[in-house]
């Protein structure tokens, strides 16, 4: 909201305060924020008015003129300029040099086309005023050389931008903004001085539907006006805090709203029908055309004023186009009412019509305000416009007569210590009263009480806890000391799932950072496309997206790192291989039953991709890429640091999840759980995004992964080991091409048992000296046995044994044996 | 025969001491004290001594096989010492070529300065919860005095889900859901991605929150600014300054904007906006079920991007979400 230092200065005696910027931080410190401070005029310092004595035809330049132009300061100056719209004789606008124009343009003295150049003459356009005139801006004859042109387009004012917060409708306006300043400065408010209300009736009457969502509604007729365009101080106001000048009797309701703060709504008399205007909620179906030339079909949550053939206004938003002041109006029904907020804030809602009425009917209008402001505007109109006043009519609710009179309804009783005590800063009777008084509460003390009475304007305040404001506010902030609250009770975080959750997902970023992996977050959202392509169906779409590619949530956290690994080899511009490893640690979203109650399910996936060389850098690094085991190794050594068991390694084959290679891919489960997926990314993906480099994706179950989890808190027991030697075994076994080289090892630990301890393969080949259809693997069994050595021949009992099962099961046998 | 024991002696321990190879030297005690060797020859003439003489001749011998012996091995350990040193001249690397790196592992920036703030407060006893990002209007917005009709309503910008769904605008949910659940005192903080429908170089559709909030049966104005102060000068350097203004959440009353100035740390020198907060709002209690009349709290909600990109000057909040490497490789 803008507000003119000229005009609340009107309302406030601001001397004592420097400048706009010291005004700012202190509205800023009362909590008024101020976004930005602008001085009008900024970019016109040193432009002002000349007289253009001769002009010619520049000797070297068809489309320019050579002018002599006459200054209040330095005498004759010779100007070359472009526009053909003026002749000698012409007062002007005169950029001096020095000047730096409001579009950016800095003027130096110079040579166009070898003539001197001692200005410029300015259009409107230059000046930052009208965009896109042409020409150079010609001033009246009555214009004096040397003034300023800030001076002539009345530019003398500095605007503050602030950012009122919602509870404050009382700082919508000037009035309301010089009270805090009052307050603040101890300094008392100038009204303007007003006329009487008329006391006799008006042709029409008002009136109120019981039951309707407004409290007051005023109208006053006047006759004989003669509606045209406003005087300069009028525009000039209204454009110094942001509004459009329309006409004389226009301008002044909206004088009145940045005024008072109170909206009015000016009706052509003689365009409404029938003697009663009537607050009233809408009736299904009608419709009215409004002033921005729209048409609306209201509900009966929307109020209306309506005369007799139907609505006329569309109450605090805006007002009807049949019944609005033209040109051709002599006599109009002014309006004031006070409206009920939420019905404005949903009418104003329902159709994107946000305006300065409803902006601050939905924040609150003073109820006392609403009749001084009718005649405010009254004794404006007569003044600008012209009209005498017919007479009044006027209707107020039950419910207002009441809560006027009941000022005790809103009565706050605060306990004696209560601001000390929640403020934790010690203040006297009188620093709270004196406070709370010069924001216009009433204030006594009875008992160990504060009896406090809010302004009717600051409907904001209903509770105790909203007096802490505004004594805070008072007295400063700056004033509270800092202290720190007392630790009443420590609770631990065992059995706590929460913690427990916390711990794990961030012991596992740690144990993945320790894996060489880097963390990457993405939006929540995104194309329904990008999912579907990956063979994901989201089920949660956004109602409002603000882009088709942040429609839906994800069911899947993979496209997400596809696309950034994309965007990644875009930018890589090297002949090496790129190196990205990637992990994301977010919730899919999911349509479903939930503990939450929201009848989403977020379920949290651990999702990696993985590109590149086994090392970052160095020499032959890049000899050395990633393949499937490394990928499986690193996540064999993840489920290991985060003491996670049993994990099984299937190839993936047919169940291949549609964005990966089912050959290179494969399903990891837990007893029958599944665990996930890893494996290439599926290479239809790969060509269509056209990557260059093998990428492997890593797509695991996160929730049930942490299930699998021990808690944080529970430590793992400390083994015995053995100080006897183990015995080793190697085999060299020739198997059938396809036989997973892990049924070997887990025929070895099953027969090897109890001696054996540990087998694994160490080496796959299936080279020249290997016969068609077969593999040899390389097996190494480690037997030993707690507290003592083994024999040989035990040993080899067992190895026995092992190879007979071997080939039984198998068809193994032993390569050159 | 002595005699011959001496020249035997003295001429073995010139060999030995000549010896160029650990070789050499083994043949030279083969040669010499080996079963065959010269010295037990030497000996073997000892069947024709006298037996007065024997024991004389014995020591003699026994004497020298003991020095042949020592020179053997100090001769050896001398050529071995040779060889070692030699082969340590002839075993080069370059060690400037290039080392084989492996990848940095890093964490979110935005991980890290979460934990870094969750870290600073948890020594105040703090604890983290969790909440659901799509969460319910009710919680949303009803249950924290954000009625339906309310204007602060219009401060957030809302993504709709599903009816009476929404993407949580914050995370002051989680605070209901966690006073709800319990009794206070209530120490808690919420972290996590929210969402609000705005997007520039400073606002991001997601982004993400932490909250605090305590309550107790004594907790005021004083004590929120003394826990804020305390969190800026771990999160600004021991000279950030704290300032409160007052502004309005309806979840708080009075609701306060904190502003930060630290040395060096902002162009200027000037105050920087960088948190919300201010002491609970009864509705929240009563929602919650608490007694009003003895539940004391304040709350505070701070952005994650807005002090990383304080932290590190980052200017543009797009940066964190779109996982390019010359940004992730920074932290």
């Amino acid at each position: 909201m803008k507000i003119s230092w000229k005009w609340l200065n009107e309302w406030v005696d601001l001397k004592g305060i420097e400048d706009a910027k010291q005004l700012g931080d202190l509205l800023t410190s009362r909590g008024l924020e101020v976004e930005s401070i602008q001085t009008q005029g900024l970019g016109l310092e040193r432009v002002e008015v000349a007289l253009v004595k001769s002009k010619e035809k520049h000797p070297d330049a068809d489309r320019l003129s050579l002018c002599q132009v006459e200054t209040a300061r330095d005498g004759i100056l010779s100007i070359v300029c472009g526009a053909q719209n003026f002749k000698a004789g012409d007062y002007v606008a005169l950029a001096r040099v020095g000047a730096e124009l409001p579009n950016g343009i800095k003027i130096q003295e110079g040579k166009i086309r070898g003539q001197l150049s001692q200005g410029m003459l300015c259009s409107l356009d230059e000046l930052g005023l009208a965009k896109g005139s042409e020409g150079i801006w010609v001033l009246p004859e009555s214009s004096k050389l040397g003034t300023p042109v800030a001076e002539i387009l009345g530019f003398d004012d500095t605007i503050l931008d602030l950012s009122i917060t919602p509870n404050r409708g009382d700082c919508m306006s000037h009035l309301g903004i010089a009270r805090e300043v009052a307050a603040a400065t101890k300094k008392s408010l100038k009204f303007p001085k007003i006329s009487k209300l008329p006391v006799k009736k008006s042709s029409i009457a008002t009136g109120i539907t019981s039951g309707a969502p407004c409290s007051q509604f005023f109208g006053i007729q006047i006759n004989g006006i003669q509606v045209g365009p406003s005087p300069d101080w009028l525009i000039q106001r209204l454009e110094a805090v942001g509004a459009r000048s329309i006409n004389n009797v226009v301008d002044v309701t909206n004088w009145v709203l940045f005024e008072a703060g109170q909206p009015l709504h000016a009706y052509d008399f003689d365009r409404l029908s029938g003697k009663k205007l009537l607050a009233r909620q809408a009736e299904s179906g009608e419709k009215i055309q409004l002033l921005d030339d729209s048409t609306v079909a209201l509900t009966t949550k929307d109020l209306v004023i309506a005369d007799n053939e139907g609505p006329v206004a569309l109450a605090g938003v805006m007002g009807g186009k049949a019944s609005q002041v033209t040109n051709g109006t002599t006599a109009i029904y002014l309006e004031a009412a006070c409206f009920a907020s939420a019905t404005v804030r949903g009418t104003a809602r329902t159709f994107s019509k946000v305006t300065e009425a409803s902006q601050r009917f939905e924040r609150g209008v003073d109820p006392d305000r609403v009749s001084w402001a009718l005649q405010r505007a009254c004794d404006l109109i007569l003044k600008v416009a012209g009209g005498q006043i017919v007479g009044i009519s006027s209707s107020v609710s039950a419910a207002e007569k009441k809560e006027k009179a009941n000022a005790k309804a809103r009565l706050i009783q605060v306990p004696r210590n209560f601001f000390s005590e929640r403020l934790g800063l010690l203040l006297s009777d009188s620093e709270i009263e004196r406070s709370l008084k010069s924001l216009e509460f009433e204030v006594k003390k009875v008992a160990k009480q504060w009896m406090v009475l809010p302004p009717r304007f600051r409907s904001d305040v209903k509770i105790p806890e909203d007096l802490l404001d505004e004594v805070a506010r008072s007295i400063g902030y700056e004033k509270i000391p800092t202290s720190l609250p007392a630790l009443t009770s420590i609770q631990t975080r065992y059995g706590d799932a929460m913690s427990r959750k916390v711990s794990l997902r961030e012991t596992a970023k740690d144990h993945l950072v320790a894996l060489e992996l880097s963390e990457a977050l993405h939006y929540g959202f995104s194309s329904r496309k990008s999912q579907e392509a990956f063979g994901f169906q989201p089920t949660v779409a956004l109602k409002n997206p603000m882009h088709e590619d942040q429609e839906v949530m994800v069911a899947s956290l993979l496209p997400g790192l596809v696309e950034a690994y994309a965007l990644n080899e875009r930018f890589h511009f090297s002949s090496e291989k790129m190196n990205i490893r990637l992990f994301e640690l977010r919730p899919t979203f999911w349509l479903g039953e939930s503990d939450s109650g929201t009848g989403i399910q977020e379920r949290w996936r651990l999702s990696m991709i993985l590109s590149g060389q086994t090392s970052a850098e160095g020499l032959h690094a890049s000899n050395n890429s990633l393949d499937f085991l490394k990928v499986k190794g690193l996540l064999q050594s993840f489920f290991e640091r985060s003491r996670v068991r049993g994990v099984r390694w299937e190839s993936a084959s047919n169940e291949a999840p549609s964005f990966l290679h089912s050959g290179l891919s494969s399903k990891l489960t837990i007893g029958r759980d599944l665990v996930g997926w890893v494996g290439v990314l599926h290479p239809s993906i790969a060509s269509k995004r056209k990557l260059r480099q093998t990428v492997f994706l890593v797509d695991l179950d996160w929730d049930f992964l942490e299930k699998k989890m021990r808690s944080p808190w529970e430590a793992n027991t400390y083994k015995e080991w053995s100080d006897f030697p183990p015995m080793e075994r190697d085999f060299a076994v020739l198997i059938k091409k396809g036989t997973p080289v892990e049924k070997l090892t887990q025929i070895a630990m099953k027969v090897g048992r109890p001696l054996a301890k540990d087998a694994k393969v160490f080496d796959i080949y299936d080279g020249q000296q290997v016969a068609e259809g077969m593999t040899s693997a390389a097996v190494r069994v480690i037997f030993f046995e707690e507290g003592r050595s083994l024999r040989d021949e035990e040993v080899d009992e067992r190895s026995a044994l092992i190879r007979t099962q071997w080939k039984q099961e198998l068809g193994a046998e032993l390569r050159g044996g | 025969m002595i005699d011959q024991l001496d020249s035997l002696g003295e001429a073995s321990l010139k060999q030995i001491q000549s010896a160029g190879s650990v070789d050499a030297i083994e043949q030279i005690r083969v040669s010499v004290l080996g079963k065959k060797g010269s010295l037990s020859q030497v000996l073997r003439g000892l069947a024709q001594v006298s037996a007065e003489e024997r024991p004389k001749i014995g020591s003699v011998a026994n004497q020298w096989k003991a020095r042949l012996e020592t020179a053997i091995e100090e001769q050896k350990a001398t050529l071995e010492a040779g060889q070692l040193e030699a082969r340590i001249k002839n075993e080069k690397i370059d060690v400037t070529a290039p080392g084989l790196l492996p990848h940095q592992g890093r964490l979110h920036p935005l991980t890290a300065t979460t934990r870094k703030i969750v870290k600073a407060l948890e020594r105040l006893g703090f604890d983290t919860a969790l909440g659901p990002e799509a969460e319910t209007e009710i919680l949303n917005f009803d249950a924290i005095n954000i009625s339906a009709d309310h204007p602060a309503r219009d401060m957030h910008d809302t993504f709709f889900v599903n009816p009476g769904v929404v993407l949580r605008t914050h995370t002051s949910p989680v605070q209901m859901r966690t006073m709800q659940s319990q009794p206070w005192p209530v120490r808690v903080l919420c972290a996590g991605a929210v969402y609000r429908c705005d997007h520039d170089a400073t606002h991001s559709p997601m982004f993400h929150q932490i909250e605090g909030l305590w309550v107790d049966q004594k907790v005021s104005m004083s004590d929120l600014k003394g826990v804020l102060s305390y969190l800026l000068k771990e999160l600004f350097g021991p000279d950030a300054e704290i300032r409160m203004r007052p502004s309005y959440f309806p979840f708080v009353e009075p609701g306060v904007e904190v502003d930060v100035r630290a040395k060096g740390l902002f162009k200027g020198d000037g105050w920087i906006e960088i948190l919300g907060a201010g002491l609970v709002h009864p509705e929240l209690f009563k929602f919650a079920g608490y007694d009003i009349k003895k539940a004391q709290g304040f709350a505070f909600g701070i952005g994650v991007e807005r002090v990383a990109m304080l932290l590190h000057k980052i200017s543009d909040i797009r940066h964190f979400y779109q996982s390019d490497s010359r940004f992730l490789s920074q932290f």
